[in-house]
């Protein structure tokens, strides 16, 4: 049985009682009276000593687990993390040169960005993972077109030097 | 030799889409047409800029604050070659035509 209908069980119970008690009263049966009001009043006190040692043992068990809990798992704050690509992003500033990061690769971080955080704002969860998906394989689309067209074209520079001179 | 401008048949509708809608960026290019590609589309617009049809400038992306993204724009170059092709597109058209 479930605390709270036990509880209201037993208020039910005390106030029965007491209905019962200022009955025999207003018959003039004060022994009865008597005892009947010790004997809940005995009751009463033993309910209340089993729900403190219920609470008590509950406040127990709770303490137990927290300490069996490992550290990490005690915390469970929501994180702030940061929007798909930065990292990423942050290395290829690394590698490549200026003008390939700020005319090819920022712009699709950012598209990418953009509509991850549309998505995320329309609480569309599923949607906005598959945007980050779909805009990881545009980031290595265009990371793999930018790098073979720029070796191209400079083979070709080199080629048609070759041949003018 | 004077090389002869060329246009593929993408570079055609991003400057087809620019001519009727004026500055774009790269992902309203993308969200208008569904011949564009998103991985493609940098690359493509960073090679046209070279061969000079399209000029690009830097603007703070309003949604991203913080983050500045390139907007493009076609010039008087992009124009005429496209006008260019568009002719020689008819002009194959109509001989083709008159050949049938």
């Amino acid at each position: 049985m479930i605390k709270e209908d036990k509880l209201r069980l037993h208020h039910k119970w005390s106030l029965e009682e007491e209905e019962q008690i200022q009955k025999l009263l207003e018959t003039k049966d004060l022994e009865k009276a008597q005892i009947r009001r010790e004997e809940r009043e005995l009751m009463v006190r033993y309910l209340q000593e089993s729900a403190l040692k219920a609470i008590a043992s509950s406040l127990e068990k709770s303490a137990q687990l927290l300490r069996d809990t490992p550290n990490e798992r005690k915390i469970d704050r929501p994180k702030i993390k940061s929007a798909p690509g930065t990292t990423i992003l942050g290395w290829c500033r690394l590698i490549f040169t200026k003008k390939f990061v700020s005319k090819i690769l920022e712009p699709t971080i950012h598209d990418l960005q953009e509509e991850y955080i549309e998505a995320l704002g329309e609480s569309r969860l599923g949607y906005a993972k598959w945007v980050a998906v779909r805009g990881y394989a545009s980031f290595g689309v265009a990371l793999f077109l930018g790098v073979t067209t720029g070796l191209l074209k400079r083979c070709f520079d080199a080629w048609r030097a070759l041949n003018s001179g | 030799m004077t090389e002869i401008p060329r246009l593929s048949s993408k570079e055609k509708i991003v400057l087809d889409l620019l001519i009727n809608n004026g500055e774009m960026y790269g992902l309203e290019l993308v969200n208008a047409s569904p011949e564009i590609k998103r991985g493609a589309i940098y690359v493509m617009l960073n090679r046209m800029e070279e061969k000079g049809f399209v000029s690009s400038r830097f603007f703070e992306n309003e949604k991203l604050p913080g983050k500045k993204r390139p907007r493009y724009s076609i010039t008087g170059l992009g124009r005429k070659v496209l006008d260019l092709q568009s002719m020689t597109e008819l002009a194959f058209f109509s001989w083709k035509e008159s050949l049938t």
